[in-house]
């Protein structure tokens, strides 16, 4: 490869950010040249992603970052300068963002209902975002490109949302700028407080190792991260944004909400919080599990009453970042640290797919049927047996079956969970058999049985999936499989920061 | 005496003044040029045309001119009332390219009504160079002078268009509420003077911030003093419209022409700022446990008010002063860490630029969008389906809206962060709380404004498009980029700012 592959990471990020910004000026280019723009800025960074993840094995596993490279910007004086590098947490992240950006942009692109280049342009914006964010191994450009998402989910949710948009939108958007603002003074209080000229997540590493933190300033910057990135992740009870927000955007937008940029909190919670503060964050480890159960269960009741299937699928994203937390919070356990954090990012990754799925799927379903609500439909499958089976995996993915890669990562937290108390991850198995509940009662509502309501009224017109639906399926379909199939490919991560990048700087040993 | 003189007069470095002195010229210039234009459209043109190249040519003769070098030291000039230092001279080019954005954002404006132009650019430039010397000035005579010739250029500029009712009664407020601060102002200056001055404990001139500086230190807890001082900080929050005196922005900012309106909110209110920066770490720097709760209150209150009543206006002008309100309580949150924190100075003036580029955006958009309505009654409803008829103008405003907001990944979002550090490290979290929450509330309301413009659409057909002479959209696009491009710009003073 003639590109050396930190500059290959680079331009991925580039990329997408560059052809977003010029479609936002579609009036003055050919309208072929915008399309072929826009489909390059789709899927060259999912080639790139692809390509880095099939390098990295290849990496010397002693180096924290793979592929880093460092652009020195104006304000070097706080010690931020713009680095990028992925390692083994980041890189699985991103190619989630590359494979849900580039799915949702083929649905997009094709799908006549939102043809619009200004779409496009926003669409990729936020993709180069947050697979900047991702990437980054500096503290404020992972905060600031994940929050360059904000003014594009806004003006994109307003113009393109489903009923009920305004107030969604001025809701999500001032929801989440006050979590991202605690969570900013989070980070402000690490940098202070570890007295290193630094935002790098490296230099900081190596000065807290040499002079870790109090404990006191650890749990109050524990508990300002905490709240603030709980609040970007639907922790309960800071979740009410999500179903209202998540049911009213587009397609595109949804999946990349609650597949890709909840999944941020999270990130940064290991990525930051577990290896600078693990003292202030085992602090609060009762409340964690308390929470996170509270997300799984309450939530999933909630889940259970829903009628309208995107309803359903955006509460059941809340209810699985549950999941998340419980292994979060299991952290602090000795010998368990690589299997909890190992499970939490396998079970990101695949629930960031499989709530991607569904997404696309409800939208697909709301073109033939033109409505989502469950009860009303029925016998779908008669007229689309291909979306039928689509959607058949799609909930059995999420619902944890084995043969999917979110089977792994469930698995995996809850020996993490068993290992804490037993009694806890009984009660978390039990969000197990409400997703089944939920999942299967919707494959029956909308697609077997005999046709009625909306799906009667609209029988003769209804098509199978058309080839671009299918392309953009299969992406995120085939990774679920594959993923689930041969874990080997992500669990050789976990073993791999367990020596070297995700050595806390204190043990939190009791 | 003769040897004092000679000496006083030997520091006269007229020279070193060139730029205020060339605007001044520059100013009368245009006087005499309006004398010999007819007040048609094509003489106006002469005058604008030439205002903006005059000021084009001595802003790139200063920046060129080697001034902003970091090694000189500060040079007194005039027998010491005038300090040229490095900050001063940035601020002059801020205050130069100021002026130039405003005389390009009037032309929309002035355009359309047959308004004597001449006067309108010379009052402009003298103003600019009135503020300039008030950022370098060391004395009080100077001080108070240079700050009323900027606020007596004001009281013409926000009357300028004066057949309009609205503009004639902004003018009127700001007058009165303005002489009134400018007594305040005055009645600490006094009190200073005359404690200060007597033999025993200053050897000359009682009105040298120099001497002032002195003096306080040594006698700043007398409770006169105190109140000297307390006068003249207030007096001075007029300009910013800091609480108490923040009760003329909106009538004022909706009355005066637009581009006066965009004059206030970005030249008015940084000038008003630097001096009191200058005064606050000058002559008061002993009266710290003085001014610290007092500038403390005052930051929250004012942050308050702008936010809370911002969020119910529906003219757009009203709005944007009262929103600039929470970016003046933001720079005094600023000044109140910068006690503990004295690096955190250039942070503030790195703010300002944030935030003028921000309203240059804004108001050019407005400037604009008021070209033939009556421009004080632009009100919300008047952004409608304006994606659809202009895309570029309201992808400017976004731009201009979401960079005063503080949204990333715009420069007003990096100005507030920098603010939200020094108050972290200077300790002081009630007021990084109140911060944090005046963040989101703006976000809020500067979003409800981005909503106008996006969410409502109309049937293509009945869509009328506006189009935007290519200049003024290049001028838009520049600042824009400015304000996404913010990672070009050679932010070195962070090199010296908070180390550990």
């Amino acid at each position: 490869m003639c590109l050396s592959l930190d500059k290959l990471l680079a331009l991925s990020i580039a990329l997408p950010l560059a052809i977003g910004s010029i479609l936002l000026f579609h009036r003055f280019i050919p309208s072929t040249l915008s399309k072929t723009l826009a489909i390059l800025g789709f899927t060259l960074p999912l080639g790139a992603a692809l390509y880095l993840a099939w390098q990295y094995q290849a990496q010397d596993a002693f180096l924290t970052y793979a592929f880093y490279s460092t652009y020195p910007i104006g304000i070097e004086g706080l010690g931020i300068r713009l680095s990028l590098g992925l390692n083994a947490i980041a890189l699985p992240l991103f190619v989630l963002t590359a494979l849900v950006g580039c799915s949702g942009g083929i649905y997009t692109l094709f799908s006549k209902q939102t043809d619009s280049r200004l779409f496009e342009g926003l669409l990729l914006i936020i993709i180069g975002g947050i697979l900047g964010a991702f990437a980054s191994v500096d503290i404020f450009f992972m905060y600031f490109l994940h929050e360059i998402a904000l003014i594009p989910t806004f003006i994109l949710m307003g113009i393109w949302g489903f009923g009920g948009r305004r107030g969604a939108a001025i809701e999500l958007t001032v929801y989440l700028s006050l979590g991202a603002f605690i969570a900013l003074v989070g980070f402000i209080a690490l940098y202070v407080f570890s007295h290193c000229p630094s935002f790098n997540i490296i230099d900081l590493g190596l000065h807290l190792q040499a002079l870790p933190l109090k404990t006191s300033d650890q749990t109050l910057i524990a508990g300002l991260l905490l709240l603030g990135l709980g609040i970007l992740v639907s922790l309960f009870p800071f979740y009410s944004w999500a179903p209202r927000a998540y049911t009213t955007a587009p397609a595109a937008l949804a999946m990349m909400h609650a597949g890709v940029l909840k999944k941020f909190g999270l990130y940064a919670l290991i990525q930051v919080g577990l290896r600078f503060i693990p003292l202030g964050l085992a602090v609060y480890t009762p409340y964690l599990v308390g929470l996170g159960l509270a997300n799984i269960l309450f939530i999933g009741f909630v889940t259970l009453a829903q009628r309208d299937f995107k309803f359903m699928a955006a509460y059941s994203s809340i209810m699985h970042m549950g999941y998340c937390f419980l292994g979060l919070a299991c952290f602090g356990l000795p010998g368990l640290q690589e299997l909890a954090v190992g499970g939490v990012l396998i079970l990101m990754l695949g629930h960031g797919l499989t709530v991607g799925l569904l997404f696309l799927l409800a939208d697909m379903i709301l073109y033939r049927t033109h409505t989502t609500d469950m009860p009303s439909m029925g016998g779908l499958c008669q007229k689309t047996p291909v979306l039928s089976a689509f959607f058949v995996a799609a909930i059995f993915a999420s619902i944890g079956l084995p043969g999917f890669v979110n089977f792994w990562g469930e698995f995996t937290i809850f020996l993490a969970v068993w290992a804490y108390n037993p009694y806890i991850c009984a009660l978390a198995a039990l969000g197990i058999i409400i997703s089944a509940i939920y999942g299967l009662r919707s494959i029956a509502s909308i697609f077997f049985g005999p046709a009625k309501g909306a799906s009667l009224e609209h029988f003769h017109t209804i098509q199978d999936l058309r080839c671009f639906e299918r392309v953009a399926t299969l992406l995120l379909l085939v990774a679920l499989l594959l993923l689930g199939c041969f874990p080997k490919m992500l669990f050789h991560f976990p073993s791999t920061f367990h020596n070297t990048s995700l050595k806390p700087s204190a043990s939190s040993l009791p | 005496m003769h040897a004092v003189f000679t000496s006083l007069a030997y520091s006269n470095h007229w020279v070193l003044l060139w730029p205020e002195l060339s605007f001044v010229v520059l100013g009368l210039l245009l006087l005499v040029l309006g004398c010999f234009q007819k007040v048609t459209h094509s003489g106006l043109c002469i005058v604008s045309a030439f205002a903006l190249l005059g000021q084009l040519a001595l802003v790139l003769a200063f920046s060129m001119g080697g001034f902003l070098q970091e090694a000189l030291p500060a040079v007194p000039n005039f027998a010491g009332l005038v300090l040229h230092s490095p900050t001063g001279d940035t601020l002059r080019l801020f205050f130069m390219l100021t002026s130039l954005a405003i005389s390009v954002l009037a032309l929309p404006y002035l355009k359309n009504r047959l308004l004597a132009r001449a006067e309108f650019y010379s009052l402009l430039v003298f103003v600019s160079a009135g503020l300039m010397l008030l950022v370098q000035s060391q004395h009080c005579i100077l001080f108070f002078v240079t700050l009323e010739f900027v606020t007596l250029g004001f009281y013409i500029l926000i009357s300028y268009a004066s057949s309009d009712v609205f503009s004639l009664e902004a003018g009127l407020k700001y007058l009165i509420l303005g002489a009134f601060t400018s007594c305040l102002l005055l009645l600490g200056i006094a009190l200073l003077y005359g404690l200060a001055t007597t033999p025993a404990f200053i050897q000359g001139d009682g009105l040298y911030f120099a001497d002032l500086g002195q003096f306080l230190q040594n006698y700043g807890s007398h409770p006169m003093a105190q109140l000297a001082v307390v006068c003249i900080v207030l007096g001075l929050g007029f300009k910013l419209g800091a609480f108490p005196f923040q009760l003329w922005v909106p009538d004022v900012y909706q009355g005066a022409p637009t581009p006066v309106t965009a004059f206030l909110a970005t030249a008015s209110k940084a000038g008003g700022f630097v001096a009191l920066m200058n005064l606050l770490f000058g002559p008061f720097a002993a009266m710290a446990c003085t001014l610290k709760p007092l500038l403390s209150w005052v930051a929250i209150l004012t942050l308050t008010l702008a936010s809370i009543t911002a969020l119910t206006q529906r003219n757009m002008k009203r709005f944007l002063g009262l929103s600039g309100l929470s970016h003046t309580a933001y720079l005094i949150l600023g000044l109140v860490a910068a006690y503990d924190l004295p690096e955190i100075k250039t942070a503030l003036l790195f703010y300002l630029f944030a935030y003028s580029i921000g309203s240059f955006l804004v108001f050019g958009c407005l400037s604009y969008l008021g070209k033939n309505t009556e421009d004080n009654l632009l009100a919300l409803e008047g952004l409608d389906t304006l994606h659809q008829r202009s895309p570029f103008l309201s992808a400017m405003l976004t731009v201009g809206l979401g960079s005063l907001a503080g949204a990333p990944p715009f420069i007003g979002f990096v100005a507030k962060f920098f603010i939200f550090i020094a108050l972290f490290k200077a300790k002081l979290y009630t007021l990084l709380i109140f911060g944090i929450f005046g963040a989101v509330l703006s976000i809020y309301y500067y979003f409800t404004w981005i909503r106008k413009l996006y969410f409502s659409t109309a049937p293509q057909d009945t869509v009328e498009k506006l189009s935007l002479c290519r200049g003024y959209g290049a001028y838009l696009l520049l600042l824009a980029l400015l304000t996404v491009l913010w990672i070009c710009l050679p932010l070195s003073f962070s090199t010296s700012m908070f180390q550990p």
